[in-house]
């Protein structure tokens, strides 16, 4: 299990509303992260 | 249902402060309030030559045929009551009106102390209603917009209840949502934390202690909005993926890596004006393990370099194919870690 999948089961245990949306979009998390998914808004390098 | 059955009757008290000096006004108001809370003011909190065995509400309509017999004056008052008080907000404190089981707050005090001292008035232990009502009128969108009362009010009885106080959680949808919030218990626990070991005053005047501005991002959209109205168009033709880097202050970024700014999901090429589902600020070292958790914790430190030159490795602005890599290793890394947790096991290998 990932960290999203913690994050949700902790936040559904609460009754969170958002983590329920979440829970319905039915999108396994493997397939939700990956890179071509995500756009690089902008980024910084920390040196 | 309250005792007061009928609407008819409603009497504006401009004052009726208990703290008037004044005679005639005091004397006026503390007539109106008797009319309009007989059973707190007349019954209960004065002392009558009367007994009864019944309680409560049948006692005080016992007392009031009682009162009709011997006091002909205090009946004057009771046979006109009013049901509707008008008032300033001078009536929010000191008074006691459990009479009443509703209260309307037609302009919203700033000040969540003094919504909550306003239902006070009514929410008080001896209430002989078995429901009590709160009104807010909140201001139109437009003006709400423009003062944002309603979120500044929600943010400080956020704060309020982060101190220890006791507020009302049904205050309104948005305020149960914020307390509800994984962040503000975190935020309470470590505070609670931080009290034992040291004194309340060492919290306040520390730059750690949780102020009011912790609440909201508003401080990073007033310098962003700043920023961004110098020169509107460099930053509306910005590409996708646009970079830069500094030199960091390793008492905040204790860690070389990355903060990104990440859209999901994708935009499709043909859609010039896409909104994104989520958006997530991450900041992760070159193994993408993240550095610092909190999205305010990373829009700070990025607050104190804001000044800085820019710094950014040779390498990566030549496009350095290995220098490259190891940032998108690190991004992968930082994915692979929200989908699935790969534990090392002892002999070796590795288990997801």
């Amino acid at each position: 299990m990932g960290k999203e999948a913690r994050d949700i089961l902790a936040k559904l245990k609460r009754g969170d509303k958002g983590s329920l949306t979440r829970l319905k979009q039915n999108i396994k998390t493997n397939e939700k992260y990956q890179l071509d998914n995500f756009d690089l808004i902008t980024w910084f390098l920390v040196s | 249902m309250s005792l007061k059955t009928s609407l008819s009757k409603v009497h504006k008290c401009k004052a009726p402060s208990i703290t008037q000096t004044n005679g005639l006004s005091l004397k006026l108001s503390s007539f109106t309030i008797e009319r309009f809370a007989p059973y707190t003011k007349l019954f209960n909190e004065k002392e009558w030559d009367f007994e009864t065995k019944k309680k409560n509400r049948n006692a005080f309509y016992e007392w009031i045929k009682w009162i009709a017999e011997n006091h002909p004056k205090v009946h004057a008052k009771l046979s006109k009551p009013i049901d509707i008080l008008i008032a300033t907000d001078t009536l929010s404190e000191g008074q006691n009106l459990q009479d009443a089981d509703m209260v309307i707050n037609y302009d919203i005090h700033w000040n969540p102390v003094r919504i909550i001292q306003r239902m006070g008035r009514i929410d008080r232990l001896g209430s002989p209603n078995k429901k009590i009502f709160g009104i807010n009128f909140w201001p139109s969108n437009n003006i709400n917009t423009y003062l944002n009362l309603q979120g500044r009010i929600e943010e400080r009885m956020a704060a309020m209840k982060l101190a220890g106080a006791e507020v009302d959680h049904q205050f309104s949808e948005t305020f149960a949502e914020i307390i509800q919030d994984e962040s503000l218990d975190q935020k309470m626990n470590a505070r609670m934390m931080k009290q034992m070991e040291t004194t309340w005053d060492d919290i306040e005047v520390t730059d750690e202690g949780l102020g009011f501005d912790d609440l909201s991002l508003e401080r990073y959209r007033q310098d962003l909005l700043e920023e961004f109205n110098k020169d509107k168009n460099k930053y509306l033709k910005m590409p996708k993926g646009v970079y830069t880097g500094f030199k960091a202050d390793k008492t905040i970024c204790n860690e070389n890596g990355i903060i990104a700014l990440l859209g999901y999901p994708a935009r499709p090429s043909k859609k010039p004006d896409y909104d994104y589902q989520l958006f997530d600020l991450i900041y992760i070292n070159m193994q993408g393990k993240t550095v610092l958790l909190n999205q305010k914790e990373i829009l700070d430190a990025l607050t104190v370099h804001k000044d800085k030159n820019r710094f950014v490795l040779d390498a990566i602005d030549r496009g350095d194919e290995d220098a490259i890599k190891g940032l998108v290793n690190a991004m992968q890394g930082w994915l692979n870690d929200q989908a699935v947790e790969i534990e090392k096991q002892s002999d070796g290998t590795e288990k997801k």
